[in-house]
């Protein structure tokens, strides 16, 4: 079954001792049996959203498993009209935000331009969620109609506010990953589909096997698998 | 895949002993969490020994939740209990853990002191880690992010007693190692939901497999999510049946109790 993976990063990790380099990327893929993973450099994340993009289109040239998502910091944006429909063109299938690293607050005016931009450049935003109560609910009231938001890094403690936010919104999309209660993936399957729960490892900073194996023994479809474990992001991006 | 145990599958010929279970709920969408549905769950994760504590102990009330354990581990053999106590209440938490030291299917006692909003260096908590210590009653302590001082300085107080730190301090793994490697009676359990990469081979090389322990927090947690950091480890087979199972059966003397 093909296994793509929607969460990965690349570049070094200023903040702890790991190993996140590109070659640790492209070995966490071979480990967790990923045919793809899109990812992002962190040097966009920690540094210069530009000269991380333009490293990471770099990086998708030479290794085709690698599918290019850009990163923009808020905080940056000024001066600049229409970053996304420039990185669509460049090749980016996906924007990926980091509130979290970053340390921002989905309510910032900047990010809402950010997420009308994406919507009209047709590029799906991941968004992580974390612990955090309130960032789910405030992704499905900020984003514009049509903007396609990926709410990534759901943990348990907000799993009932994302399923909200996804029944809210038909343009969201939730993450399976990190929701690794006893019978979750099940429960997801029926409550939102499968054509909207895709697998995202946070590679190489963590390992995905344990939610590959908790995907392929949940007590669901075939077809379902296949959509949560690759299918549904293919069809996110468009086809990868 | 039908018909075939987790551990059949991913790791033919090991057993496994989780130490760290849990029934009852946890206020997120997932399983039901009753005791019967962690008779099936083991049904199909296939581990040999799960040590149970409940939820409702650890959250609410110890001795109901107590009471569900002992009736789980009763009832079927593959279940061991943790006797949970609330150091808020002394004369319960004596109660509690003189009763189920005698019973015959519980290894351990089981504290969290972040449910309980009660340090475990606190006088309270400190009196009732005494009786445990006078009875050679392993503790298993829930253990987070930056308790790393506090839980060394109550091991260091006690020698004589086991200490089990559920999740290796989460992300301060690095120096729950360094602390465990001064203090001879403590083991760690490294699960959480956030599976770093790392972390499993970091433990093992900094302190041995000797005193890692093998946990998934179900029913928190699926126990083949859990699984999955000790599958993609870089470890070898005598590490890896140490940390599922012998270290476990050392320390908690399942069969002669
Ligand atoms: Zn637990």
């Amino acid at each position: 079954m093909r296994i793509l993976d929607s969460h990965c990063v690349f570049g070094r990790w200023p903040q702890e001792p790991r190993d996140v380099s590109l070659e640790a990327l492209l070995e966490s893929l071979r480990k967790t049996g990923a045919e793809r993973g899109v990812a992002v450099s962190l040097r966009g994340v920690f540094y210069d959203h530009d000269e991380g993009n333009a490293e990471t289109l770099r990086a998708c040239r030479e290794h085709p498993e690698i599918v290019p998502a850009a990163t923009i910091l808020p905080a940056a944006y000024s001066g600049v009209e229409d970053l996304p429909a420039r990185l669509a063109r460049e090749g980016f299938r996906m924007v990926r935000l980091f509130p979290d690293v970053q340390n921002w607050a989905l309510e910032n005016v900047v990010v809402e331009r950010i997420l009308a931009e994406c919507a009209g450049a047709g590029l799906p935003v991941a968004i992580p969620v974390g612990k955090r109560a309130g960032v789910a609910s405030a992704a499905a009231r900020l984003a514009p109609a049509g903007c396609r938001v990926l709410l990534s890094d759901v943990y348990y403690p907000v799993l009932a506010e994302s399923l909200e936010a996804l029944r809210r919104r038909e343009d969201f999309c939730l993450e399976v990953t990190r929701t690794c209660m006893p019978f979750a993936v099940e429960l997801l399957c029926r409550d939102v589909g499968a054509s909207r729960l895709v697998f995202g490892s946070r590679s190489p900073l963590e390992c995905g096997r344990g939610a590959v194996e908790m995907i392929d023994e949940a007590g669901i479809s075939p077809e379902e698998r296949a959509a949560v474990l690759g299918g549904s992001l293919s069809m996110l991006l468009g086809g990868i | 895949m039908v018909g075939r145990t987790a551990v059949e599958r991913l790791l033919p010929g090991f057993e496994v002993v989780d130490v760290h279970a849990h029934i009852g709920r946890w206020g997120s969408p997932g399983g039901e969490g009753s005791a019967d549905e962690l008779r099936r769950i083991t049904d199909r994760s296939g581990f040999a020994k799960v040590v149970v504590s409940s939820s409702l102990a650890i959250q609410y009330d110890a001795p109901e939740g107590n009471a569900d354990v002992a009736r789980l581990t009763e009832a079927d053999g593959r279940f061991h209990g943790a006797v949970t106590y609330n150091a808020h209440y002394p004369a319960e938490a004596r109660e509690q853990i003189e009763r189920y030291a005698a019973h015959p299917r519980f290894v351990c006692a089981k504290n969290h002191p972040a449910h309980n909003r009660l340090p475990v260096d606190s006088p309270a908590s400190l009196a009732v880690i005494e009786l445990l210590a006078a009875r050679r009653l392993p503790l298993v302590l829930h253990t987070w992010t930056g308790d790393g001082p506090a839980v060394a300085e109550v091991a260091r107080r006690f020698p004589e007693l086991a200490f089990v730190w559920f999740h290796a301090l989460a992300s301060d793994y690095r120096e729950a190692a360094e602390l465990a490697r001064e203090l001879p009676n403590v083991h760690l359990e490294y699960v959480t939901s956030t599976q770093e990469r790392g972390k499993v081979e970091h433990l093992v090389r900094s302190l041995g497999s000797d005193r890692i322990l093998f946990g998934t927090d179900q029913s928190l947690i699926n126990p083949v999510y859990a699984l999955g950091p000790l599958l993609e480890a870089d470890l070898s087979d005598e590490d890896r049946r140490r940390m599922l199972s012998t270290n476990a059966r050392r320390l908690f003397a399942f069969d002669k109790r």
